[in-house]
């Protein structure tokens, strides 16, 4: 399938999320009012990916801020990746913090949590 | 003429302050929000005091431009009812967010609730309370779905101050006062 790319905005992350390696990539601002919008054909997306995923995907995500318009959005994300890895393939997610940004660190367990997925927190490289 | 130097010179040497009364757009948020950072990479050196200041305020402004938005379908009488005020300032405990915005009466007591249960959580609680919102299925347009004051809370770990004013039969005016201090 083809790859999923959008170009960041000012309050939209940067998405790549290649089907023919399992690396996806959310980089950036999350700060829409509307992020559902935003995030709707990011979702329809996973679903077609779930249909025949790659043995092993690698999500890696990075957020400068996220709002909470973006956090309903973003769980329903994370709950379809749950759902590839519940099919038996791996699912690695990388959740990026800038050193000493305590609240990504919480957000990032919470969601972890939430979804009983487990999490690698990794603190940017300055 | 009262002294404009005389104010001046009472407020804090990295002071902000700053106030706007008009229409709460999105090209208004984002030019509010620059303006912030940009005051507050000069004032404040505690990178998360900056990044909670401008947390807080996108949710603030956010939360303020949809509940505006309902506004617009009656007016209200006298009042130039689609505008808000809010004023961004600080004083030696910290940050101070003022938002004021008409509401209808017929929101004030299922807001007046949510807000009361907000106060009397504790951080714990308040987390479970954000996480029972953001896990539940209903979505409003926007898709935020009332997580955007236990947001600021949970930020903030203040409580949030706030009354209503009675305008009308129909209006009141909600005043939000949300302060992010520095010892936190």
């Amino acid at each position: 399938m083809e790859p999923l790319k959008i170009e960041p905005t000012l309050k939209t992350p940067y998405i790549l999320f290649d089907a023919s390696t399992g690396i996806f990539d959310i980089k950036g601002m999350s700060c829409a009012e509307y992020a559902r919008e935003f995030y709707a054909p990011i979702n329809e997306w996973l679903d077609s990916y779930s249909k025949n995923p790659l043995s092993e995907t690698i999500v890696n995500i990075q957020f400068k801020y996220f709002n909470t318009s973006s956090a309903k959005s973003l769980l329903l994300l994370l709950q379809k990746l749950k759902a590839i890895k519940s099919n038996g393939y791996n699912v690695a997610i990388n959740w990026f913090y800038e050193k000493n940004d305590e609240q990504m660190i919480q957000d990032g367990e919470n969601y972890s949590e939430i979804l009983s997925l487990p999490f690698n927190l990794k603190e940017i490289e300055q | 003429m009262e002294s404009y130097f005389e104010i001046y010179k009472n407020m804090l040497p990295n002071s902000i302050k700053l106030s706007y009364k008009g229409t709460v757009t999105f090209q208004l948020i984002d030019s509010i929000l620059q303006i912030i950072s940009s005051r507050l990479d000069v004032i404040e050196d505690n990178i998360n005091i900056r990044r909670k200041v401008y947390c807080v305020l996108m949710e603030c402004l956010q939360n303020l431009s949809i509940h505006i938005e309902e506004i617009e379908k009656l007016p209200v009488k006298n009042y130039d009812s689609t505008c808000a005020l809010l004023t961004i300032e600080n004083d030696n405990n910290g940050y101070i967010i003022s938002t004021g915005n008409f509401i209808q009466n017929e929101r004030i007591q299922p807001l007046q609730k949510r807000l009361e249960e907000i106060n009397k959580s504790n951080i714990d609680e308040l987390k479970i309370l954000y996480n029972k919102i953001l896990t539940n299925n209903t979505y409003n347009a926007k898709g935020g779905g009332g997580l955007g004051f236990i947001d600021i809370a949970r930020k903030t770990n203040e409580k949030l101050d706030y009354n209503f004013v009675k305008v009308d039969n129909l209006y009141s005016f909600f005043h939000l006062e949300v302060k992010i201090k520095k010892s936190n």
